[in-house]
């Protein structure tokens, strides 16, 4: 979806190649959600227990805001 | 060049390309009915861009007062500014409410009435007693309703034993003396090329928003159905008609649902005014997506635009309270902060009118068999092809698509698909041996592709040719501006034999595959912009400011479009079909289309 597209693409394409290997690994945990609720957590409507996914989360929405 | 590159060889009863919503649809029905049935997606399935769509699905169920799927056909053929097919129309508003009961029994969660009836609400044409009253006709759930759709398709059709190729990309049709044997696909993960041979295959792959600079399409979106069936020298039908959406989020492109204004969103212009209420004085905001479309521009392009630069329009919802905000449109305030930076219960969203939905596509019969004109039959069945979805062009939207009426299409075509495979394909039949060329084709653009060592970048030409076209075959069109385009349109088409993919590989080689993606956009683009030269007059969403009424004349019919090599285009022409499928509703005739 566009949302994903938008959200992701450029941590993806910027942060991904220099991001150590338990972000990378928090990163593709992200990817085993489904896509609205990827959508929810980035939007906070939801929240994780998990720490990596918390940092990853926090990197995208640099991204994005930036 | 074939017996360079090996092959897995699969065969199957029906072969469906893409698992969106009709993909999926259709593969329910066919493994339902006992047929051996491949599925093959670029992405995982209930990542089709299906997920995206949020408002809803139309059908004349009257849980929320009266109801009549004529009234619902009425809609569709005045939406579609008398370009839709009336046979087709009727059959799928007809087919609406047993079709939407159906994804309810295979598991999709609508909203519900407090009574536990599915919760219907107002969409953009949607009307009653023939454009009287106001239909509350759409059915959600909540704002997943693309995602519930996949989710329960999905595992109807796992349960039925469909076999999935998933991250597969489709590389082209092979073809036979103008039959259809199957399709080739690149499997992603292993770079191996897989040879799907089948007495029926689907294409169910999507409409190309990505033709567009500013699109509320996924990436994923480059109508790669469209471009296999153009390389196998089929026409492809009224391309020339792209849907903008008024509401994309001024900016990011990512798509505020009609659905806000169905619950009591509406527009203002820099004054603050209504404007709506002078374009379209009775639907006001909830006019077809093609009149709010153009009323948008217009007031932008008369200085009464918002923002520093007077360029996009406000969309209010802050009078709905937080309460039917949460309730209706659940994540709505989330999109718009993320996107907009706005919180939606105190300040207006940022919209602009941004490529939506492609009405054009493979020309079709109502079972979903693919049409081409031979020897002056428009009608000509195209052996062993079959299309459903945003791919198809059957025609229920003509020149302008209500909203609702997509996720409809989509289940209404993918059964009729299914069920015409059930009566004419015999289960397990022995198919004959394909031909020694039957992978020249796919092989061979690939093989050029994968060498390419030009001097332009995929992501260059990409560009160049979206920025073409949302200058040049936007909202607002004019012939001089569209033959600038076509004259550009064409240098940047060419320009891709220089193209150059740095990767050599074929496994998970995205450059590649974004290279197979461009190739397939620009096609569609050359014959979607060139046809809205061709067409002198507007209708529905291709509005021509020096045509600027309909010509029924000249004009009521729907066009073809081929594609050589170079690029260049020819076209013919269809009639549109007046005449509705039984006696049970009468032909809509032919009037001004008024809001």
């Amino acid at each position: 979806m566009r949302e994903l597209d938008v959200l992701l693409l450029r941590w993806l394409d910027e942060d991904f190649p220099r991001a150590a290997g338990a972000e990378r690994r928090a990163f593709e945990r992200l990817l085993s959600w489904q896509d609205p609720d990827i959508v929810d957590l980035l939007a906070g409507r939801v929240s994780t227990e998990d720490p990596g996914l918390r940092h990853v989360v926090e990197r995208l929405l640099i991204w994005t805001s930036g | 060049m074939s017996q360079a590159y090996s092959f897995v060889d699969h065969t199957y009863d029906v072969v469906v390309v893409g698992a969106g919503g009709a993909g999926l649809r259709a593969a329910v029905g066919l493994a339902e009915a006992g047929l051996s049935t491949a599925c093959i997606s670029k992405v995982f399935p209930t990542r089709s861009h299906t997920v995206a769509a949020q408002g809803g699905i139309s059908a004349a169920l009257g849980n929320m007062g009266d109801d009549d799927w004529r009234w619902h056909m009425y809609d569709t053929v005045k939406g579609s500014d008398w370009l839709g097919d009336q046979n087709a129309i009727e059959y799928m508003c007809k087919e609406a409410p047993a079709a939407v009961i159906e994804l309810e029994h295979y598991g999709v969660p609508f909203s519900r009435t407090d009574d536990g009836r599915i919760y219907q609400r107002p969409f953009g044409g949607m009307t009653t007693h023939f454009g009287k009253g106001t239909a509350q006709r759409t059915c959600a759930a909540a704002d997943r309703t693309g995602h519930a759709m996949l989710h329960a398709l999905y595992q109807q059709s796992l349960k039925h034993e469909a076999t999935f190729f998933i991250e597969f990309f489709a590389l082209d049709l092979m073809m036979e003396d103008g039959e259809c044997r199957g399709v080739i696909a690149l499997e992603m993960a292993t770079g191996k090329l897989h040879r799907f041979r089948a007495q029926r295959t689907i294409l169910a792959t999507g409409g190309y928003g990505r033709a567009y600079f500013s699109c509320t399409s996924a990436h994923t979106c480059t109508g790669d159905g469209n471009a296999m069936v153009l390389r196998a020298g089929l026409p492809l039908q009224d391309m020339e008609f792209v849907q903008f959406h008024p509401t994309g989020i001024y900016g990011a492109g990512c798509l505020i649902t009609e659905g806000v204004r169905g619950e009591g969103g509406y527009l203002t212009n820099s004054a603050g005014d209504r404007f709506m209420e002078r374009y379209a004085p009775n639907a006001k905001d909830l006019a077809s997506r093609d009149v709010v479309s153009r009323a948008m521009t217009i007031e932008i392009r008369e200085g009464r635009g918002v923002g520093p630069d007077k360029d996009h329009i406000h969309l209010h919802l802050e009078h709905l309270g937080p309460e039917v905000i949460n309730e209706r449109l659940p994540g709505i305030a989330e999109t718009a902060r993320i996107f907009a930076g706005v919180d939606v219960t105190r300040e207006p969203i940022p919209v602009l009118p941004t490529v939506h939905y492609n009405m054009g596509g493979v020309p079709t019969n109502v079972h979903g068999e693919v049409l081409t004109l031979k020897d002056g039959n428009p009608e000509t069945a195209v052996p062993g092809l079959m299309a459903i979805g945003e791919a198809a062009c059957v025609s229920v939207h003509g020149a302008n698509r209500l909203g609702s009426n997509s996720l409809l299409d989509l289940v209404v075509f993918g059964r009729a698909v299914a069920r015409r495979c059930a009566e004419t394909v015999t289960a397990g039949a022995r198919q004959r041996a394909l031909r020694a060329d039957a992978s020249e084709l796919a092989v061979s653009r690939l093989d050029r592709l994968r060498n390419a060592d030009g001097a332009r970048g995929t992501a260059e030409i990409r560009l160049e040719m979206q920025r073409i076209m949302q200058s040049h075959a936007a909202v607002f069109r004019t012939g001089q501006s569209l033959q600038e385009g076509v004259d550009a349109l064409l240098k940047c088409f060419r320009s891709f034999a220089d193209v150059r993919v740095s990767d050599r590989s074929l496994v998970w080689n995205t450059d590649l595959m974004e290279t197979l993606e461009l190739d397939n956009l620009l096609g569609q683009a050359m014959v979607t912009i060139t046809g809205a030269v061709s067409r002198q007059e507007s209708r529905g969403a291709h509005a021509r400011e020096d045509f600027p009424d309909r010509d029924d004349q000249r004009w009521m019919k729907h066009t073809l479009a081929w594609i050589d090599a170079q690029g260049g285009v020819k076209f013919d022409y269809r009639p549109v079909k007046l005449q509705t499928l039984t006696n049970e509703v009468e032909t809509v005739a032919p009037k001004a289309r008024t809001y």
